[in-house]
């Protein structure tokens, strides 16, 4: 069957996230939950489909089980395609023996059989750790129209965080002349968003050159874009406006999800023009009874609420006690709080159970500047009877009841 | 189930939900905040690992396709199964030579369905109403007929005592023998049991049936086809225990909506290992605005709250604004309760917007219905 597809998107879903701890002691990070009904990978993957893209390989390797089974066919984001759709890509034994993704651009080395199958012009790189909302079509074009090797997109950053970040060093109609990573003195403040088209067979030939090099860690930031650059070949920026967060830390991750309490952060996710998908547990809506009090929060579906919420984010299932206390909080699915207790700047993870009048998380004002912190409980950990769990620290285990 | 067919009378006979079925059937009024009637049947079906069901439809259908789809969404989309929707005029006379054209009632349209039928190769086939909200294994059902060398067996309930003329009463004997049917009429209480309207049977036997009531010109299911079978043969009773409510009225529909709210009623229908399937349209998670003010209500995602709301059902995408009161009130999606708005005991059906400063109240008994996309 003819498969010809103009552009693949290639998704690098491979990574731990050893910076979320213990949110990802059991799933790689793009499988985390975002947003009270999403995962951080629902938001690349929605991009592609909107963008018009409609076959692409999600690379794999850390703790898949999660992520296979969340992706399965690709229905939920239209991706169940007769030509294309969504793979999961996993490392996998060839006859010339089998090795681990090296690095991001190894990753992609390993699948260049996947990717010629298609026969593609361009090849778009994606990052599973970023929350933001972008037609990815329109930066195609900008590729095509600039006859680039590759485009690398770009978010003007204030000059202060620029240091934390690949710094993409331009000339004045865009074209890149050097990429510098997390520089101390920044000469631009244009930062990379780990998003790149590549001109297929441009990158082709680069990710096998890259292969047959000695002590390269086969990494498309070190290695194949530098290589670019010194070759002389077109590389180009495309300005990004709009929302955009690495989500890559547990402070980021909270950060973000509070973000979407505030109507003029800049990610709608009720824009009916460019939606957000994400599987649906077919959960009855959420309940809120006379004895809650909720403000200022995002509630989703099968939710039970009888205590006080207040600017959290509650994902599909969340039960909430009478007189329990909940503000400034991330609930992932399933989260129990039992009545009485009290969870504040935190992050409570899937199926986690906080037990009656414990006390989990501390506000900024309570504790000294350096020892605050969100608070966060493991996915299944039960934080016992009038437990304590103060601010900045992580249950990765059980809490045993307070005596 | 692989050897049961499942059968879904979709259409209206006796129910009338004033403005809410101006556009659709029963089975397609939206409840509980995302689903629609017939989900809890076709979910009670797929529930019961029955994956073949054929939906008879008659009038005002489009929206029930509409909702249907493909039937991903219930796990339908087989390549072996699934769901085959049936309208009048399906098959040439040759392949249904009892009826082909409209239908008087179910008795019609399961004749002119009788191609389907006699084609399925399953032994059983279980018939439920569209219009009956009730999560029933619909598995254990069959099996108990399967023992009971009934030749039919029905779904009977206990729990309303109610006097309505379109409801079907019967009789039953200590051995869950029935004895009676009669619709519109409990015999002095004597009919203690109200038919919930699901039956089965073999195959075979409803195909008899249905030839049998052909030829006689019986029209209507319940007082003729199944007192022929009561006369005949063997009617055997299950008797279901937990919360069901069949929507005749839109009284009926505002009090099953009314009864969800309460929890063990809704653990009850939204039994988590046979959940309520539905079509599923990705809308964020619902949003509590800093003065949201929300009191024993069901709410579901993509609303927008910054107002004051007690005792009600909200649908997706809903916006009560600062200000707006609504009380026992039940608002369908993209529903719009403008600032200052006040309502009570108010049923809105889809799109409906209430500008600043309008009051509307209905009373328990008479929930007033606005139309779809109205002004009010």
């Amino acid at each position: 069957m003819y498969r010809k597809k103009e552009c693949v998107a290639m998704l690098l879903a491979g990574g731990q996230g050893s910076r979320l701890y213990v949110l990802t002691t059991k799933v790689a990070k793009p499988a985390v939950p975002f947003g009270g009904k999403y995962k951080i990978i629902d938001f690349p993957l929605s991009n592609c489909v909107n963008s018009g893209i409609d076959t692409v390989g999600v690379l794999t390797q850390y703790e898949p089980h999660a992520l296979n089974s969340y992706i399965g066919s690709g229905q939920t984001w239209d991706l169940d395609r007769m030509r294309g759709g969504v793979y999961t890509l996993p490392p996998y034994q060839r006859s010339k023996g089998s090795e681990w993704y090296k690095g991001t651009a190894n990753a992609i080395y390993q699948n260049i059989n996947f990717i010629d199958e298609y026969d593609p012009d361009y090849v778009l790189v994606l990052s599973g750790d970023h929350i933001y909302k972008m037609n990815y079509n329109k930066m195609l074009q900008h590729h095509k129209q600039n006859e680039a090797d590759a485009t690398i997109a770009v978010l003007d950053v204030p000059i202060d965080e620029a240091p934390r970040f690949g710094i993409m060093n331009c000339n004045p109609d865009g074209s890149i002349y050097e990429f510098e990573e997390k520089p101390k003195h920044p000469k631009s403040t244009l930062a990379s968003m780990g998003i790149y088209i590549f001109t297929w067979k441009k990158l082709r030939q680069y990710l096998i050159e890259d292969e047959a090099k000695e002590g390269s860690s086969n990494d498309f930031g070190k290695d194949i874009i530098p290589a670019m650059l010194g070759n002389g070949e077109k590389l180009i920026s495309y300005r990004f406006e709009g929302y955009w967060k690495d989500v890559g830390t547990i402070e980021s991750l909270w950060e973000a999800n509070m973000d979407l309490l505030s109507p003029k952060s800049g990610l709608n996710l009720s824009d009916d023009t460019w939606r957000i998908y994400g599987r649906n547990n077919g959960a009855p809506p959420h309940f809120t009874s006379k004895e809650a009090k909720v403000t200022h929060s995002l509630i989703s579906e099968g939710c039970e609420i009888r205590g006080n919420v207040s600017e959290s984010v509650l994902f599909s299932d969340v039960i909430i006690g009478k007189g329990a206390t909940v503000e400034y909080s991330i609930l992932m699915p399933g989260a129990v709080i039992e009545p009485g207790a009290s969870v504040r700047y935190s992050i409570v993870a899937e199926g986690a159970h906080i037990c009656e009048g414990a006390v989990v998380g501390a506000a900024p004002s309570e504790v000294e500047a350096d020892a605050w912190g969100v608070a966060v409980v493991a996915s299944g950990v039960r934080i016992g009877k009038g437990a304590k769990l103060p601010a900045k620290e992580m249950a990765g285990e059980d809490l045993p009841d307070a005596e | 189930m692989k050897n049961v067919l499942g059968i879904i009378f979709a259409f209206d006979t006796d129910n009338d939900l004033r403005e809410l079925t101006d556009h659709r059937t029963v089975s397609a009024v939206q409840f509980g905040g995302r689903y629609r009637i017939v989900d809890f049947m076709l979910s009670n079906m797929v529930n019961s690992g029955i994956f073949r069901v054929g939906i008879l439809m008659k009038d005002k259908y489009q929206s029930l396709i509409d909702h249907i789809g493909s039937a991903k969404d219930w796990d339908m989309s087989r390549k072996n199964a699934g769901v085959t929707l049936l309208p009048p005029y399906s098959y040439s006379r040759k392949a249904s030579p009892l009826v082909t054209g409209e239908y008087r009632g179910k008795i019609d349209a399961l004749a002119g369905a009788i191609d389907y039928l006699q084609k399925n190769r399953a032994e059983y086939v279980v018939i439920g109403d569209g219009d009956l909200i009730a999560n029933v294994a619909l598995d254990d059902v069959v099996e108990q007929h399967r023992k009971s060398g009934n030749d039919v067996t029905m779904v009977v309930s206990k729990r309303r005592p109610a006097d309505n003329q379109f409801a079907t009463y019967c009789e039953l004997s200590r051995r869950r023998e029935v004895v009676d049917i009669r619709v519109g009429d409990h015999n002095d209480g004597k009919c203690r049991y109200e038919a919930m309207g699901i039956y089965v049977m073999s195959r075979a036997y409803l195909i008899h049936l249905i030839a049998d009531c052909v030829a006689h010109n019986c029209i209507h299911f319940e007082r003729e086809m199944l007192t022929r079978a009561l006369i005949d043969d063997k009617v055997g009773a299950y008797v279901f225990n937990e919360y069901t409510m069949k929507i005749f009225d839109a009284k009926d529909y505002f009090q099953a909506s009314m009864d969800i709210l309460d929890k063990d009623i809704r653990d009850e229908l939204f039994f988590r290992s046979r959940p309520i399937f539905t079509r599923i349209y990705d809308e964020a998670p619902a949003y509590y605005g800093d003065k949201a003010d929300v009191q024993d209500s069901l709410i579901a995602d993509g609303c927008h709250i910054e107002g004051k709301v007690s005792n009600c059902i909200l649908f997706r995408d809903v916006i009560i604004e600062k200000d707006a009161e609504i009380k026992n009130s039940i608002i369908m999606e993209n529903g719009r309760i403008l600032s200052g708005a006040s309502l009570d005991y108010i049923v809105a059906d889809r799109g409906v917007t209430v500008r600043e400063g309008r009051t509307m109240m209905g009373h328990e008994n008479y929930p007033v219905v606005i139309g779809k996309s109205a002004v009010i």
